[in-house]
């Protein structure tokens, strides 16, 4: 729900890497669909890793601009 | 005719003297009873009826007294009232004004709480039907609570600990007092109408059953019930149950709990990739040496040779991987990270394309790879690809191995 556009959740890329081992698995893929897959895996795995490494430094608070409008800022709270 | 007495009073005059009787002959009078009829007006000032069995008494509690307040009034509840008895002169109604409000005992906010438990749970608020399940990977997640507690604190450190990327906001609200149950029930909306949330966490740290009364008011159980986004209750200690707990989807024992329940363990996801990297080698490795055993058909072809070369070396390297691998099991987080890096980009050396690199060559034909020369025809066009690119190239000549072989 919170993600971006265009930007895949790691939810959907973690399934997604289990869902090309299953196939890589079950060995009823051609040798071009195989290296198709291998080639997403890594872009996936990379994309994992990347993700739960990454931090978020700041506590963020979100906030009722004057407008009405909610925005997220960063929280004076360390 | 009956005789008239001299000093006739006005309706006014009589009420007047009433009034001054009444309210200086009870100022500042405690008196107990139980809540009936309440009301909360729009201005913030409270109106309800105070009875025991046998008699009642109107009583009001201006907006100004009602700041001291920890807990709303509700009908049935025991309360103690301190204040002063006053004259409504244009109705000649007497009332008691309210100064102070006390449950009356431990027992009454007790009895609120059973009350209150039992409505809702009749109305079907608890319904484990109705409870949303808690998604696997938060990427954003509310935190409900007081700025300024231990609670946020330790949910902020666990979260960090497990899982770092998650992006933790906080709405601060007073937690306890007069007016907490409202900013807690609005911090909830406050997120719904947000919405880019994928869990809030809605707690406070341990306290007495006052301290945590917020927790158990109704508008705080209504807001969380109408939530679209999966709620989590973190009050208090283990052993204090509030009405947020029942009503949220996922009680958890205490903040810091509640923080272990939402944020996954990044390290064990670490191993899980680690593992899915491993089957990936391996599964391509087992394609490999499928495509090397077709090759090998092809025995005494120059390239059979280098071919079982390259597999060994593919195959050493396997090896080593795992080797590492069992090694870093207890290794840190960071160390894990690192070697992962390094998997990858063993990973890439395995990619058989790199098969390429040392001058094999993939010929395709519609973009399918070609395993034997029955897949084409003279006059055929088909791709070759090579390292840097491809050839596109037309069939002139096919020539079968066993005729190779026969001549």
């Amino acid at each position: 729900m919170s993600k971006k556009k265009n930007e895949k959740s790691f939810e959907e890329s973690f399934e997604r890497l289990s869902d090309i081992v299953e196939k890589l698995e079950a060995d009823e893929t051609t040798l071009d669909d195989s290296l198709t897959l291998y080639e997403e895996a890594l872009e996936l795995s990379q994309f994992c890793v990347e993700r739960l490494t990454q931090s978020q430094a700041r506590l963020k608070e979100l906030k009722k601009r004057a407008d009405g409008i909610f925005e997220i800022v960063d929280s004076e709270i360390s | 005719m009956a005789s008239i007495p001299a000093n006739i009073l006005s309706v006014s005059g009589l009420t007047r003297q009433i009034k001054d009787t009444l309210e200086n002959s009870f100022r500042g009078v405690a008196v107990s009873g139980e809540i009936s009829n309440y009301k909360k007006h729009t201005s913030g000032h409270l109106y309800f009826t105070l009875k025991d069995q046998d008699a009642q008494i109107s009583a009001v509690m201006f907006r100004g007294n009602t700041m001291k307040m920890f807990f709303s009034l509700q009908d049935g509840m025991e309360v103690v009232c301190r204040g002063d008895v006053t004259v409504y002169e244009p109705r000649g109604n007497y009332q008691i004004l309210v100064k102070e409000i006390h449950p009356r005992g431990e027992g009454a906010l007790q009895l609120a709480f059973e009350r209150l438990k039992k409505k809702l749970f009749e109305e079907g608020l608890f319904d484990e039907s109705q409870k949303k399940p808690l998604p696997p990977f938060p990427e954003r997640i509310a935190i409900v609570t007081s700025p300024t507690g231990a609670a946020i604190r330790d949910m902020i450190s666990v979260m960090r600990r497990r899982f770092p990327s998650v992006e933790i906001v906080l709405l601060p609200v007073q937690v306890q007092g007069s007016g907490a149950a409202e900013q807690i029930a609005e911090a909830v909306d406050a997120c719904n109408a947000f919405r880019a949330f994928d869990l809030i966490i809605v707690g406070r740290g341990g306290g007495s059953i006052e301290d945590l009364w917020a927790f158990n008011e109704e508008i705080v159980a209504r807001a969380i019930h109408r939530s679209g986004i999966p709620v989590v209750s973190a009050v208090g200690h283990e052993i204090d149950f509030t009405i947020c707990d029942f009503v949220a989807d996922v009680r958890a024992a205490t903040p810091s709990v509640a923080a272990e329940l939402i944020a996954p363990d990044a390290q064990s996801l670490l191993e899980s990739l680690r593992n899915i990297s491993y089957t990936c080698i391996g599964s391509v490795n087992n394609r490999i040496q499928q495509l090397l055993r077709s090759l090998s058909s092809l025995s005494g072809h120059h390239a059979f040779l280098r071919c079982e070369e390259i597999l060994a070396r593919h195959t050493q390297n396997l090896d080593e991987l795992y080797a590492a691998a069992d090694r870093t099991i207890d290794l840190r987080f960071e160390r894990i990270n690192s070697e992962l890096t390094f998997y990858q980009r063993q990973l890439h050396a395995f990619n058989p394309k790199t098969l390429l690199d040392r001058g094999y060559a993939i010929p395709r034909k519609d973009g399918k790879i070609l395993r034997s020369v029955h897949e084409v025809h003279s006059g055929d066009r088909m791709h070759v690809f090579l390292r840097d690119g491809s050839i596109e190239s037309q069939v002139h000549h096919i020539q079968p191995n066993h005729e190779q072989e026969k001549k």
